[in-house]
């Protein structure tokens, strides 16, 4: 008899303690829900529109400033396309800078998507003897030219075909984004990009909250958690409203180029018909849509 | 009921021995759990921690993930001689390999999620709940193999073992078709260490 009744007790008081467990882990149900957020492609209008508001109530939370997070889609009959021009770049990495604003960056642990290599004249384009931390007093330095390379977005992306939970891919418009809330931090992409472009946030970012940029995306330049990887998104939450990306519009010497692939009077057309255009690491079959020619 | 006494007894029998044995198995707990308070600090300040960066994203855990792969599958040298050419001195310790060949796969599983940046997030690469990027990713593969490699080994094992606790005679229609079906596994769980590196592109900066 005494058996019985301590069994049912014990069986009691388990299922009690369980049932007030999940009821208080039910408090924090922000928390819940952002853990049991699906893949951004398979959400609905609906459920995208609720992130967003989450999101900005908790930057506003975080950060003390008022955030606008868009999700904007790709517009239609737009592929984008960047040419940078290796006769004009100067190797002054205000490109480097604008974008860490713009895309709010960490500052500490220090991430740059743009990564300028300094390569010599006479041997032409040889990564092998590149040099990205070139530091003399004034640039250009004779005998060199410059070549920044950031995200290429390759029409056959080998990053998008190595991320184990689809949390990158390509969207319509050409650009090839990352849910930051669906990935894992695998790094396989990093490992897979020929061109180094993929950075990851070893450490948890750090921003002054001064320098941080309201304007964001979701796809884009919203403030980072560690863990997970990030990349140049041709500044999504500008092309997407039919601005420029930063880097284009702080180059003091106009060697950047950007536009609408599928738009026949568009100034990247006009290059790649009549310019001597080359793509890094041809061999690889990536198929950058991002173009390197000599404008002068 | 005969399953639980299996496991209690198993758990008393592991905790029979020696004063040279509880020095060994005191060792190896120092060890974990100076792993253990390691991996802490990893979780509060990130992977910064481990002193990989970007241009060397992968480090100590993949290349131990991949040695433990080896050793897993390393089990069907001894399955094949047991099982395939019924080789009666291999029979005996035909089980210890398969018990090392858990054990491996349970650390090779476990390097894994320690190198994700996020952890809790492992989920998102199961097929129905989180979105599997199968046959495209090696890792996919990767986990889809391993984990089935681990079914497979860790069912048979506790099924041999729990034969031999109460001294019966193991079903040889239970025990044949699953060993027989972990030779191509084991070969299988080898390839993502291969597919894993050959499908990158190396890059000098």
């Amino acid at each position: 008899m005494k058996k019985e009744n301590s069994r049912r007790s014990f069986i009691k008081k388990v299922s009690l303690a369980t049932f007030s467990a999940l009821a208080l882990s039910g408090c924090n149900g922000a928390a819940l829900d952002e853990f049991l957020q699906q893949n951004f492609r398979t959400l609905s209008k609906k459920e995208k529109d609720a992130i967003v508001k989450n999101l900005e109530k908790k930057y506003k939370a975080k950060y003390g400033k008022e955030f606008h997070v868009s999700d904007k889609p790709a517009l239609e009959g737009t592929l984008f396309g960047y040419a940078l021009d290796l006769s004009r770049c100067i190797g002054c990495r205000r490109c480097v800078y604008a974008c860490v604003k713009e895309n709010n960056q960490s500052r500490e642990p220090q991430i740059h998507w743009i990564e300028v290599l300094q390569m010599e004249k006479e041997k032409g384009i040889d990564f092998a003897h590149s040099n990205a931390q070139y530091n003399p007093e004034k640039v250009p330095e004779e005998g060199y030219f410059y070549v920044p390379i950031q995200c290429q977005q390759c029409k056959n992306p080998p990053c998008v075909k190595v991320c184990p939970v689809k949390a990158t891919w390509q969207e319509p418009d050409g650009i090839t984004v990352i849910d930051y809330n669906w990935c894992i931090g695998c790094r396989y992409c990093m490992a897979a990009c020929p061109y180094g472009a993929r950075h990851f946030n070893w450490g948890e970012p750090n921003i002054p909250v001064e320098e941080l940029n309201p304007e964001v995306h979701y796809l884009g330049n919203r403030p980072r958690v560690k863990g997970v990887v990030e990349k140049c998104t041709y500044c999504i939450q500008r092309s997407r409203e039919g601005k420029y990306p930063a880097c284009v519009e702080i180059c003091p010497v106009g060697a950047r180029k950007f536009g609408n692939l599928l738009d026949p009077d568009s100034e990247i057309r006009y290059i790649l018909e009549n310019k001597r255009v080359l793509v890094l690491k041809q061999e690889l079959n990536t198929q950058p849509k991002f173009y390197y020619f000599f404008g002068i | 009921m005969n399953f639980f006494r299996f496991i209690t007894g198993s758990v008393k029998i592991i905790f029979r021995g020696n004063k040279t044995y509880y020095a060994w198995l005191i060792f190896l707990l120092l060890l974990i759990l100076w792993g253990g308070s390691g991996y802490l600090g990893q979780i509060n300040t990130g992977l910064i921690k481990t002193h990989m960066r970007d241009s060397v994203s992968w480090g100590f855990y993949i290349g131990n993930f991949t040695f433990l792969v080896g050793v897993a599958a390393a089990a069907v040298m001894l399955v094949i001689p047991a099982y395939i050419y019924d080789w009666k001195p291999i029979k005996e310790i035909v089980i210890f390999g398969e018990l090392l060949a858990v054990c491996a796969v349970i650390m090779c599983i476990s390097f894994i999620i320690v190198d994700l940046g996020n952890p809790l997030r492992f989920w998102h690469m199961l097929p129905l709940v989180g979105t599997m990027n199968f046959p495209s990713s090696m890792l996919s593969w990767d986990f889809f193999v391993l984990s089935f490699y681990l079914l497979i080994n860790l069912f048979v094992v506790t099924y041999l073992l729990y034969c031999i606790f109460y001294k019966k005679e193991y079903n040889k229609s239970i025990v044949l078709p699953l060993v027989l079906l972990s030779i191509p596994m084991a070969v299988a769980i080898h390839t993502t260490t291969a597919f894993l590196y050959n499908a990158l592109p190396g890059r000098v900066f």
